[in-house]
């Protein structure tokens, strides 16, 4: 073995690599899956104001949205792997961070535009409305930190 | 030769295949062929030498519209991989330090 031909297998080995990770980040943050996901966020939170049932149907809805999402997408995956800790721990901390805007957006609308405590354009749609935008607006960053975390992971190999 | 070099995972076709999966869990047959550009037939083959040497698991399950097959490394071929990739490493870092050698003195 020469020195040159381990060269450039090794390039190859991290050519390859960077094949599966681009994957993975791709698959975790595809465009479609962000806005179902805040399609789900959405309906979720603009139904908080909505009289019952519609409200219980709604947060039922918006779940099913989120959940199913993820599923489809990680059983359809060409890539599959475990998520590691740092990562759910991340998604958990978008996920509170969402709800902190859907909050600020709800005060902003009381605040703002007087809008009502219940009903259809209520206060909730308003932050429903900032909170759904405001995550697909912070996927180019997520899908960031998401690499990160595949580079991190892909080290233990 | 280092020896931890292996030479059967040194095999060009092998060795794509195990930098595939390495930083997966599972990875779908099509995505694997996809990517070390290789035919249908080829990977298979490659696939089976090392599912018999122990570094690789395939599993077949059966969606709605095909039957999707997936391979994974196994702890095995996980460490026997990053083995070979550190003895390459080593043969590269040697040639450097011999390389470097004359200017120094």
């Amino acid at each position: 073995m020469n020195p040159h031909d381990a060269q450039s297998s090794l390039e190859d080995i991290r050519r390859l690599q960077e094949t599966t990770k681009n994957e993975i980040v791709r698959r975790s943050f595809a465009m479609p899956r962000v806005i179902i996901v805040a399609l789900g966020l959405f309906v979720t939170f603009a139904s908080i104001d909505l009289e019952t049932p519609w409200r219980l149907i709604g947060g039922a809805l918006g779940l099913f949205l989120y959940v199913a999402v993820g599923i489809v997408y990680e059983y359809r995956a060409s890539v599959q792997r475990q998520p590691i800790i740092q990562e759910v721990l991340y998604h958990g901390a978008v996920l509170i961070g969402i709800c902190m805007i859907f909050g600020v957006g709800r005060t902003l609308a009381f605040a703002l535009l007087d809008a009502p405590a219940h009903g259809l354009m209520s206060q909730a749609m308003f932050g429903a409305i900032l909170a759904s935008l405001a995550y697909v607006a912070t996927a180019p960053v997520n899908r960031l930190v998401m690499r990160s975390f595949v580079q991190q992971g892909g080290r233990r190999s | 030769m280092d020896p931890q070099f292996d030479e059967f995972l040194h095999v060009p076709a092998r060795l794509s295949i195990v930098a595939v999966l390495a930083p997966a869990d599972w990875v779908d047959f099509g995505f694997l062929r996809d990517a070390i550009g290789t035919s249908d037939s080829a990977l298979s083959k490659q696939l089976s030498a090392l599912a018999d040497a122990g570094y690789v698991i395939v599993r077949k399950s059966q969606d709605k519209r095909a039957r999707r097959t997936y391979a994974q490394l196994t702890p095995q071929g996980r460490e026997a991989f990053v083995r070979h990739a550190a003895a390459l490493e080593r043969i590269v870092a040697l040639a450097r330090t011999f390389d470097k050698q004359p200017a120094a003195e």
